[in-house]
């Protein structure tokens, strides 16, 4: 009893020395907030919300090519420029000014009515070239359409030509024929569009067990809650090894005070900083943003506390086994970034350590996927303490490591 | 002279704390093999599986597995190309996947589809999201199937379409027997033994890089989104490297050596610029090894290589000016922090929003509004356009010089105003 009066004596003591550097307290609770809305922002919330820059050029004068153009324009996820010159166009890709040019050459129109070969070039911007290839299915779905066309204009062609001279001599005749072929190309290509034999139905889930949220800033915030708790890591280690090289531990081990008092009062400061983070981030979020905090207090206390105490113990092994500052802090920023973007804490609507493979398994191994698993299946599916008792027991579990190290390797001199 | 003795003994003590020397070394070893492993063949926004490169994994659910048309539905929605086809036959077992996040989309093609087609009924497929779904993938997804859809049917609609003809031609009896049902047949399968030699518009993927090498080249030397993050990562480490300076600098101020080391009869400018020149050296070690892994030793591991480009003089000059801007940046730190928990903790997340701002982890054409113009307020920006042009731009010293100007003027800014504030006591 006494030792626990002493170490929460130390915690007391601990937090007035962090309430004094403001800035601090002010980095670990409002950067995880202006880090969130960013990546919200970059990320919006839909397909509407994707623009990509493509530059066209379109160098034919027929109706294929400028059908082409036609359709990118009113394309909502393509914000299209148009040229002229494709050696500029080119020069905007390689500059990085676009993502991608669309080149249609001078004689596209005159091949496919000639039943040839006809190619569309698209120059994509190597940098990019993930989001690239958006741009070049898209084309060549436009490609597909027109190709029908090409396909029953020319059929029509070829099947008239055998109808003898003669039938086409009365240039009446052959003007119907022809207004005949356009009206069977019009009606082909409206059946394609409004009543195609095969129809794609997008269907998303829905349910209470299924994942979904309101706003993407609402799921982007716990994630980067759980990234930022674990900067506690880098914090706690370094201040623990800067009082070992300047004696300070030495001389309060020398004070009345138990060591598990002295060691624990110090990271129970730190895990009260973790769960002071976590209750205004996650006040904030559901105050203003509409963030779901689930139906289950215990079960967001519970993980909650397996997160503060999981970043504490790391931070104190951590201190335990590097020899200088300088290592605990590099170390820690591997532990915050590394491991953060493995966990999916950049993409947590696309979290890695839901899918297969091994991806899906390294990431799953990392305590920030397992913290970020556990909120979402409390907040966002209404899970219960039962749901995420194998993300609690693993984080628990991790603690308990942790600590053992620490206290095993741990030098106060 | 004396600005390299001070760089020189700083450098022994750096030396003598071994786990920093290897900490040096490691980081960027530890951090590139992990993105590499991570995002190999996976590619924006996974779908749960890992998948080549070029393809999408797009699992199938074929309930009509004996029926021709689903067969042929699908042989054509593989030969788009866009996506890799994963066959699995149990509909709950993909239904129960996509409930949990483990799927993220999955097409259901119905029992009686190859039946309707053939009767000329209409029949839809099923793309079943989860809310999760990356929508560029879906993007690419929902307009291969269209595609495909079309592909298959472009024979259909030139049967229909010859037959309308026929029925209009009915009327000219001169014309009439022209439009046969032989004859018709005859020049669909004229038509569609050319269109399997070769499609009549193709779509050609190109790259300003390596234009004229052909299509296949082109895709091979398109990067993977683990070598867009790679260099990315790299920028944000090489600007983090500023706290080193910026701790190095404050713990010579708190034990109190700077102001010992001034009674020496060195000047305040030696002291400093010899501690510069020292971290100078070593973030351009760390951008050495980097560069050596990422480029080299991470074949070793099987993973794919980040391209460093051709022109040798243009990455140097890149990498330099970055170096210095960061440790111009670590000396403005030091002069502005009051504690050291600001020097690793605050400083470390303005420079990861700088970081992200700057264009390191996304594209910045995905950027809301205006903010992609602000990206160039932050150093982070020109290293990061600056590398991307030489690694997958082709571009050279003449294209990127102006990121190496800029990345010098902030390192100007940097110094001029933290030796300005700084203070030696």
């Amino acid at each position: 009893m006494d030792t626990i009066r002493k170490a929460l004596a130390v915690a007391v003591k601990e937090i007035q020395v962090f309430s004094k550097d403001r800035v601090w307290m002010i980095t670990m609770l409002a950067v995880p907030l202006a880090v969130g809305a960013m990546n919200s922002a970059m990320q919006g919330g839909g397909s509407d919300d994707i623009h990509l820059p493509v530059i066209a050029v379109n160098q034919d004068a027929g109706a294929y090519g400028e059908s082409i153009a036609k359709v990118m324009a009113n394309i909502d996820q393509i914000d299209l420029q148009t040229s002229n010159a494709p050696a500029a166009a080119e020069e905007q890709v390689r500059t990085g000014q676009v993502l991608a040019a669309v080149l249609i050459p001078a004689d596209f129109t005159q091949r496919i009515d000639d039943y040839q070969p006809a190619v569309i070039t698209v120059v994509l911007d190597p940098a990019q070239a993930e989001f690239g290839r958006i741009v070049t299915t898209i084309v060549d779905e436009i490609a597909g359409a027109l190709a029908i066309q090409g396909e029953i204009r020319y059929g029509i062609k070829e099947v008239l030509a055998d109808t003898s001279p003669d039938a086409m001599a009365n240039p009446a005749v052959a003007r119907a024929a022809q207004a005949q072929a356009e009206g069977v190309l019009f009606t082909q290509l409206q059946r394609m569009e409004t009543e195609a034999p095969i129809a794609v139905q997008k269907e998303t889930l829905e349910g209470k067990q299924v994942l979904v949220w309101d706003n993407i800033f609402s799921i982007i915030l716990p994630a980067w809650t759980v990234m930022f708790a674990f900067f506690i890591v880098p914090a706690l280690s370094t201040q623990l090894l800067t009082e070992k090289e300047a004696g300070t531990l030495r001389r309060l081990v020398a004070a009345p005070l138990p060591r598990s008092a002295l060691i624990g009062g110090k990271v129970l400061a730190f895990l009260l900083v973790v769960l002071l983070q976590v209750v205004v981030l996650f006040s904030i979020g559901a105050i203003f943003m509409d963030m779901p905090l689930g139906e289950s207090p215990l079960a967001l206390i519970l993980t909650t506390l397996a997160l503060g105490l999981t970043a504490t113990t790391l931070g104190m092994m951590i201190a335990a086994l590097a020899r200088s500052v300088s290592q605990a802090d590099s170390i820690g920023l591997l532990i915050v970034f590394v491991l953060g973007f493995l966990s999916g804490a950049l993409s947590p609507q696309n979290p890695p350590y839901r899918g297969e493979g091994l991806m899906a398994t390294v990431s799953s191994l990392i305590p920030q996927a397992q913290a970020q698993w556990a909120y979402l299946t409390v907040m966002f599916q209404n899970g219960g303490v039962a749901d995420i008792l194998p993300q609690l027991a693993y984080l628990f579990g991790l603690s308990l490591v942790f600590f053992l190290i620490a206290v095993w390797r741990f030098r106060y001199e | 002279m004396k600005l390299l003795s001070v760089t020189l003994k700083d450098l022994q003590v750096f030396v003598r704390d071994r786990g920093a020397v290897f900490l040096l070394f490691l980081l960027p070893f530890a951090f590139i093999a992990v993105l590499s492993l991570a995002t190999q063949g996976v590619t924006l926004g996974q779908n749960g599986a890992d998948s080549d490169q070029a393809r999408l994994p797009l699992t199938v659910v074929n309930n009509d597995a004996q029926g021709q048309a689903a067969q042929e539905f699908l042989a054509a929605l593989n030969d788009t190309g866009k996506v890799e086809i994963v066959l699995e036959d149990q509909q709950a077992k993909v239904e129960r996947q996509l409930n949990d996040a483990v799927l993220r989309y999955a097409l259901f093609i119905p029992s009686d589809f190859s039946a309707k087609l053939t009767a000329g009924d209409q029949v839809s497929v099923r793309l079943a999201l989860h809310p999760f779904a990356n929508q560029a993938d879906l993007l690419t997804v929902e307009r291969a199937i269209v595609r495909a859809a079309r592909e298959y049917l472009t024979m259909g609609y030139l049967n229909d379409g010859l037959e309308q003809m026929a029925a209009m031609q009915a009327a000219n009896p001169q014309a009439a027997s022209t439009f046969s049902k032989e004859r018709i047949q005859q020049q669909i399968e004229a038509q569609q033994a050319q269109a399997e030699q070769r499609p009549l518009i193709t779509v050609a993927t190109t790259t300003p890089a390596v234009k004229g090498e052909g299509q296949a080249a082109a895709e091979e030397n398109l990067p993977t989104y683990g070598q867009f993050l790679v260099v990315g990562m790299a920028v944000l480490f090489v600007f983090l490297a500023a706290q080193n300076t910026a701790r190095s600098i404050y713990e010579e101020k708190r034990e109190g050596t700077f102001r010992r080391l001034m009674a020496a009869p060195i000047g305040k400018a030696s002291l400093l610029d010899g501690k510069l020149l020292l971290n100078f050296l070593l973030v351009l070690v760390q951008v050495a090894v980097i560069l050596v892994t990422g480029g080299f030793v991470i074949q070793l591991f099987g993973l794919p290589p980040l391209n460093l480009g051709t022109d040798l003089l243009g990455l140097v000059v890149v990498c330099v000016a970055t170096a210095l801007c960061s440790t111009c940046l670590g000396i403005f730190i030091a002069a502005i922090a009051r504690t050291e928990s600001q020097i690793s903790g605050f400083s470390t997340l303005v420079l990861f929003l700088a970081g992200m701002l700057g264009g390191a982890f996304v594209p910045l054409f995905l950027f809301p509004g205006g903010l992609a113009n602000l990206s160039r307020i932050v150093p982070h920006y020109w290293a990061v356009q600056g590398l991307y042009g030489l690694f997958f731009r082709g571009q050279t010293l003449a294209d990127v010089w102006p990121n190496a100007v800029a990345l010098l003027a902030f390192a100007a800014a940097f110094l001029v105003i933290g030796v300005r504030r700084f203070k030696f006591e």
